[in-house]
């Protein structure tokens, strides 16, 4: 039966209702006059693993990074994410079959991206019917536990497009830097879910951040536990209007976490949910050293200073902050 | 027909939703397109991919003027993901055009093919109007013409929008130095 | 001042305050006091010294191979509690002419500051105060020394623990923690403290106060001192 049509939104959640986002931006699909997240509806979401060995790494090896990076998703604490592995396939990770399938495949054109991730929507609820995943062999692979100097990490990628894989975008909380051949390398990432990766050779990037697991949270919360986070919301304002794409990250002191979100409207709104109650200082920081589309799309504001908000703002138990407006200046 | 389409990590464009190993520098991205075009986007549809397993999008984009190369008065840019009919596809992270969307575009094309923005979203530039001078601005800025290596400081007064005449000379600067 | 030293202050104080009313106890008459089994209300204004709750950094993963490269600091938070005014009230109890045992409350707004530094993307910074609205629920013991200092004016050592409430702005939140406070003092009779006639006066206290738990950004046990101001009573 032929389901409704509906036109998909990709990624940018601001040009329909806004809704809370986080450091990462959810990808939002618009039915009718409002938007949903895009979501597994319902746990544990079954995936297959393509049979194919590579040099280096074994299907068997694969299947147990995958394991291992589905396990780090689903002990998020406090949410209904799970995965349930189904087998070995000879079936390639890409096309559609009615399968959510993770495997290696041949890219040499695509000869600086690590993996790729490619989600499938129910058209009428918005919710995720299947995905694939697919790893580069134009790369050389690792499975070693404490990595292997010259080889990527696969957990690692794996753990990243894992997240991709259950509705999640990139994180904009990470700092880089030029390098003498031009292009530009990580500096450090405040999250599994920056778009650049670290060496090969790392392993850090197999355990989540405060900002994944905030991400995570906010789409997979159980209902029990949806009152243990907060919220901080608030405005980011220029010469008194609205700024559009502004960053905004919260520090938590006694914890240590970064979380973040962005300005989703040309009001210059922002929310920054699933945030362990406390207080938090709130940084504003423009994305002028980023693929600003990666993020969002549309006009964005990049010309002004870093800014903090001129005091902490509380995240409350299962509540929001009062709202807290943060000005810019150009620079 | 079975349900919605898969679209994939297409033929010859990089998904957004890719981690990426390396960014592309500015000069790589001149060098990389054999055409950067500045144009409005006039019409955007969905159609299937030559092996049938995905659906791309067709947008054609009226031009302006080029900075590098001439596809034309008229040009139609190949974009993964996109809806016929009932099939639904997202490519998270793929660029995103509405019609009457002004833009910089940097593209690339093996053979005759309909050319595809080079490095995904690396290659999409928007065009708006500077809000005291009305003059037509390039965003985001470019991240690296030339700067010595370091940290790259969010904030920075150096890197903002440039103007479309100063844009035209970054690319020009970038090809003279390939 | 350090806590050892506000630690060794107060220490000293208690010792001076009990030497010198025990040096006065030869030869001299008693001087005023509390009647016994009686209630004493006393309340006024207590100030509150401040102290740090923390030192952070806002650390970004770093870049590195292996699981063990340096974190690279985005900016670090220094924050401290600064010190307040506020008002207390004490309801006392004596068992005998010296010993009394007291509940205490205590209410003050002091505020968070918190200074922001090692930021290379923006200068440095002291945001604005985040007010609190702190309460201290205590029990404690006073000890009158045998002997005044001068007159009407008798020395006291006091120690007690207490319940610690502090609540953030807009009272979304809340952190709880308990208090232990060691100090003394002296009350001063305007009237009264002899016979059956009621007392009043006024009293002053000067403690040394441990915190643990509440707003603290490194879970440390704290230490403040207070000074408070009071009239004291028998109804």
């Amino acid at each position: 039966m032929r389901r409704l049509v509906a036109f998909a939104m990709v990624a940018l959640m601001g040009l329909a209702q806004p809704a809370p986002a986080l450091a990462y931006l959810k990808f939002g699909f618009r039915i009718g006059d409002r938007t949903v997240d895009v979501k597994w509806a319902s746990a544990p979401v079954r995936y297959f693993v393509n049979e194919r060995d590579i040099p280096g790494v074994t299907a068997t090896e694969f299947g147990a990074a995958v394991g291992r990076a589905a396990a780090t998703w689903q002990a998020v604490p406090g949410t209904t994410l799970g995965f349930a592995f189904q087998g070995f396939t000879n079936a390639p990770p890409t096309g559609m079959d009615g399968r959510n399938t993770l495997g290696f495949l041949e890219r040499p054109d695509l000869d600086r991206v690590l993996g790729a991730t490619s989600l499938l929507l129910d058209a009428a609820t918005g919710a995720l019917i299947e995905a694939d995943i697919f790893f580069n062999t134009r790369f050389q692979w690792s499975v070693a536990p404490q990595g292997e100097a010259g080889r990527v990490d696969l957990e690692s990628v794996v753990l990243h497009e894992l997240g991709h894989f259950v509705g999640l975008g990139h994180s904009a909380i990470g700092e880089t830097e030029r390098t003498a051949t031009g292009g530009r390398r990580v500096l450090g990432s405040g999250a599994v879910m920056f778009p650049i990766a670290l060496p090969a050779g790392s392993v850090a990037d197999r355990v989540l951040q405060a900002d994944d697991a905030a991400a995570v949270m906010d789409l997979y919360a159980a209902d029990a536990d949806r009152g243990d986070t907060g919220s901080i919301r608030g405005r980011v304002v220029k010469n008194g209007r609205g700024v559009y794409g502004a960053h905004v990250v919260g520090f938590h002191p006694a914890t240590g976490a970064l979380v973040g979100g962005f300005t989703l409207s040309a009001d210059g709104e922002f929310v920054v949910a699933g945030l362990e109650p406390g207080p938090y200082i709130l940084r504003v920081e423009p994305l002028d050293d980023a693929d600003v589309e990666s993020f969002l799309s549309g006009d964005v504001d990049v010309d002004f200073n870093v800014t903090y908000a001129p005091r902490m703002m509380v995240a409350p138990r299962g509540g929001s902050s009062g709202a807290v407006e943060i000005q810019v200046e150009p620079k | 027909m079975r349900a919605l389409v898969l679209a994939l990590i297409l033929v010859s464009s990089l998904p957004l939703s890719a981690i990426t190993v390396k960014p592309l520098s500015f000069a790589e991205l001149v060098d990389d397109s054999i055409a950067i075009v500045h144009g409005r986007v006039a019409e955007a549809h969905g159609q299937w991919t030559a092996d049938r397993r995905g659906i791309e999008s067709l947008v054609r984009i009226e031009a302006f003027d080029y900075f590098k190369g001439n596809l034309g008065e008229e040009l139609t840019v190949r974009v993964p993901g996109g809806q016929v009919g009932t099939f639904v596809n997202i490519i998270p992270g793929a660029a995103r055009f509405s019609v009457g969307d002004r833009v910089v575009l940097f593209l690339k094309a093996t053979g005759p093919s309909i050319p595809i923005v080079t490095g995904t979203t690396q290659g999409v530039f928007r065009v708006t109007g500077d809000a005291a001078s009305g003059a037509l601005m390039v965003v985001p800025p470019i991240i690296d013409t030339g700067g010595a290596p370091g940290r790259l400081v969010r904030g920075d007064p150096a890197r903002r929008p440039l103007s479309m005449a100063a844009f035209g000379a970054a690319v020009r600067s970038a090809q003279v130095l390939r | 001042m350090t806590g050892a030293r506000l630690h060794v202050l107060v220490v000293f104080a208690c010792g001076c305050l009990l030497a010198v009313g025990t040096a006065r106890a030869q030869g001299s008459t008693e001087g005023p006091s509390l009647r016994r089994h009686r209630v004493a209300l006393s309340g006024g204004l207590a100030w509150t010294g401040g102290y740090p709750i923390g030192d952070a950094a806002a650390d970004l993963r770093g870049n590195g191979v292996g699981s063990s490269a340096p974190p690279f600091t985005l900016f670090r938070a220094d924050s401290s509690i600064d010190g307040a005014t506020g008002v207390e009230a004490r309801v006392g109890y004596s068992l005998t002419r010296h010993l009394s045992i007291e509940l205490g409350l205590a209410y003050a707004e002091p505020g968070i500051t918190t200074a922001l530094s090692q930021d290379a993307e923006a200068s440095p910074i002291e945001l604005e105060a985040e007010r609190l609205a702190q309460y201290v629920i205590d029990v404690g013991a006073v000890w009158q020394l045998p002997r005044p200092i001068v007159g009407r004016m008798r020395p006291f050592v006091t120690g007690g623990a207490g319940y610690l409430r502090q609540l953030y702005d807009e009272r979304t939140l809340v952190e709880t923690g308990r208090v232990y406070y060691l100090g003394g003092g002296a009350r001063y009779w305007l009237r009264g403290g002899h016979g059956q006639r009621r007392s009043l006066g006024l009293r002053g206290d000067v403690r040394a106060t441990w915190r643990q738990e509440g707003v603290d950004f490194e879970g440390k046990t704290r230490t403040w001192p207070s000074v408070s101001l009071m009239m004291f009573w028998e109804p």
